[in-house]
């Protein structure tokens, strides 16, 4: 079932007033969001690099030109949505899309099930030269920033993905209802990123971030992500050292928990004794 | 054709002292053309495709299409078309789910001689392509597939944005190299970079294979008459040609027929 941005919004502020941490996550497999929905997660996020984190390959494979990106996303909501009843589910649309029509995107996104919109895959990943030709070509991050105001118009809830403070404030200028205060592809476990910024560095980012949010609208949403944020203890330091409201998980909700687990639980059955 | 073909064809064109021309093409109708033009060497790949669609060419390295895709959608045609002049296939290695022989075999069943590593990670920043390493999906696979398909005797294509991938991609088999120059800013010294730059990748491919065949492409060379002036004075043998015998020459040679087509039917008063 869908949810308005209204009833998400109250829910989330009703959360941040009681000064408890909000948690978001990427559910790249129904099982995933369905145990996010029991648990009682605040948000289910669903977007292409999902289904390649847990398919076991690196999340940066859905920033390549192998694959429809918002095509995945829209196949991905049938096994998603059905799993969390009661999670509101975010779609991820890559807003440089040659082919589509954003506004008829969004409103597709909205009849199969999702939420909101949030920016994935978004162009905050590339940096330098790439970059500057894909901000310049209609293809880059500028184009993210009119998806949230679009969304804005239609009354649909975003969480944007902000890499740097100029980022971060192009999207809560356009309305973004919630910033994800990217610090870099997660590390850790057996395909995580192998360059991060240490802890302290990325909780210095963040705060920035942070800032420069609510500098634009003092009730923007924020929540932690990525980079050395692998895990609940991580993330507890980042709560201690910023203004942040809540953690964006993706890998390290998904792909980190799963694979000790499954590693420890092979291995317990491989220790077992045969009566022979 | 094979690869020792080929190359022996190229060579005889640099002992003449001509430059050899790679024609890169995304349609059937330009790659008529370069064939008509004597193209060396025909390429197809999937930037080609975008920029013949009227899209921006950067989209190759962006996730809205399989790239591999887009070239096979116009390998027959090219193929075709080209008549006798050997036509490559751009290949994309790094989905992780596409095994690299299936690629080739498919390469080969489109009767192309070889293949070139497009789209390529040396597009993105030190830091993605460290990460892209890290996940598995960078250099290295573009590195393997030069590998595969010299050892299946098809032409290997390396594009090379530094000395060091050049000796990497020719030690792995690649015969020919293109020596893709940095985004020109337009000063005065932007021919002096480019040969610069193109040179060091030069020395670095004909240090590892006296034979190869090196090609530059990208910065300032976009022009017939700067590429010649920076042949003359490189020690590449030849030039790959892009949007500048491609997007360009079309749309300006369209819109002047259909300019002169529209041309008024009597004088103005």
């Amino acid at each position: 079932m869908a949810f308005s941005r209204s009833q998400i919004l109250e829910k989330l502020r009703a959360k941040v007033a009681a000064g408890q941490p909000l948690i978001m996550g990427g559910a790249g497999i129904g099982l995933v969001a369905k145990i996010m929905d029991r648990s009682g997660i605040d948000v289910i996020m669903s977007y292409n690099t999902g289904p390649f984190r847990m398919d076991g390959h690196g999340s940066l494979a859905g920033y390549l030109a192998y694959g429809d990106a918002n095509q995945i996303t829209i196949d991905l909501a049938r096994r998603i949505v059905p799993m969390a009843p009661n999670t509101p589910v975010i779609g991820g649309i890559g807003a440089a899309d040659p082919y589509r029509n954003i506004d008829d995107l969004l409103t597709t996104y909205l009849e199969i099930g999702y939420s909101g919109i949030t920016n994935v895959p978004t162009a905050g990943i590339y940096d330098g030269v790439f970059r500057q030709q894909i901000d310049h070509t209609g293809l880059g991050y500028p184009e993210e920033a009119r998806l949230v105001r679009k969304c804005r118009d239609r009354d649909i809830f975003t969480i944007a993905y902000a890499f740097t403070p100029d980022e971060v404030r192009q999207v809560v200028e356009a309305g973004a209802d919630v910033v994800g205060a990217h610090v870099g592809l997660t590390t850790g476990g057996m395909i995580g990123a192998g360059y991060a910024l240490d802890l302290d560095a990325a909780c210095e980012r963040t705060a920035q971030l942070c800032a420069a949010a609510r500098e634009v609208r003092k009730d923007v949403i924020v929540v932690a992500h990525g980079g050395p944020f692998e895990g609940p203890k991580e993330v507890q330091h980042c709560y201690d050292r910023t203004d942040v409201d809540g953690f964006l998980a993706a890998s390290s909700v998904e792909r980190l928990p799963v694979e000790p687990v499954l590693a420890d639980v092979v291995q317990s059955y491989k220790n077992l004794k045969l009566k022979r | 054709m094979s690869p020792d073909a080929i190359i022996a064809s190229l060579r005889d064109i640099v002992a003449q002292a001509r430059p050899v021309v790679m024609a890169g093409v995304g349609s059937g109708l330009t790659a008529a053309g370069a064939a008509n033009g004597g193209a060396h060497l025909i390429a197809a790949y999937s930037t080609a495709v975008y920029r013949c669609r009227g899209l921006p060419s950067v989209l190759s390295f962006l996730p809205y299409d399989n790239a591999n895709d887009l070239a096979f959608s116009v390998a027959a045609d090219v193929v075709e078309q080209a008549g006798a002049c050997p036509v490559i296939l751009g290949l994309g290695v790094h989905d992780p789910r596409a095994a690299v022989d299936g690629l080739l075999d498919r390469v080969e069943a489109f009767g192309a001689v070889g293949i070139m590593n497009e789209p390529f990670v040396g597009m993105y920043s030190a830091e993605i392509r460290a990460d892209l390493d890290t996940a598995g999906f960078g250099f290295r696979r573009e590195v393997a597939l030069v590998e595969r398909a010299a050892t299946r005797n098809m032409l290997a294509y390396a594009w090379a944005f530094t000395p060091d991938e050049a000796r990497k991609m020719v030690g792995s088999g690649a015969r020919v190299v293109g020596a893709m120059l940095g985004p020109s800013r337009d000063d005065d010294s932007a021919l002096e970079r480019a040969l610069a730059e193109a040179d060091a990748i030069a020395e670095a491919a004909l240090a590892s294979d006296p034979d190869v065949i090196v090609l530059a492409h990208g910065g300032p060379l976009t022009t017939p008459k700067i590429v010649r002036e920076f042949l003359l004075r490189s020690a590449c043998h030849g030039y790959a040609t892009g949007s500048s015998a491609e997007r360009r020459p079309v749309i300006e040679a369209v819109a002047e027929a259909v300019r002169r087509f529209g041309a008024p039917l009597r004088e103005q008063r």
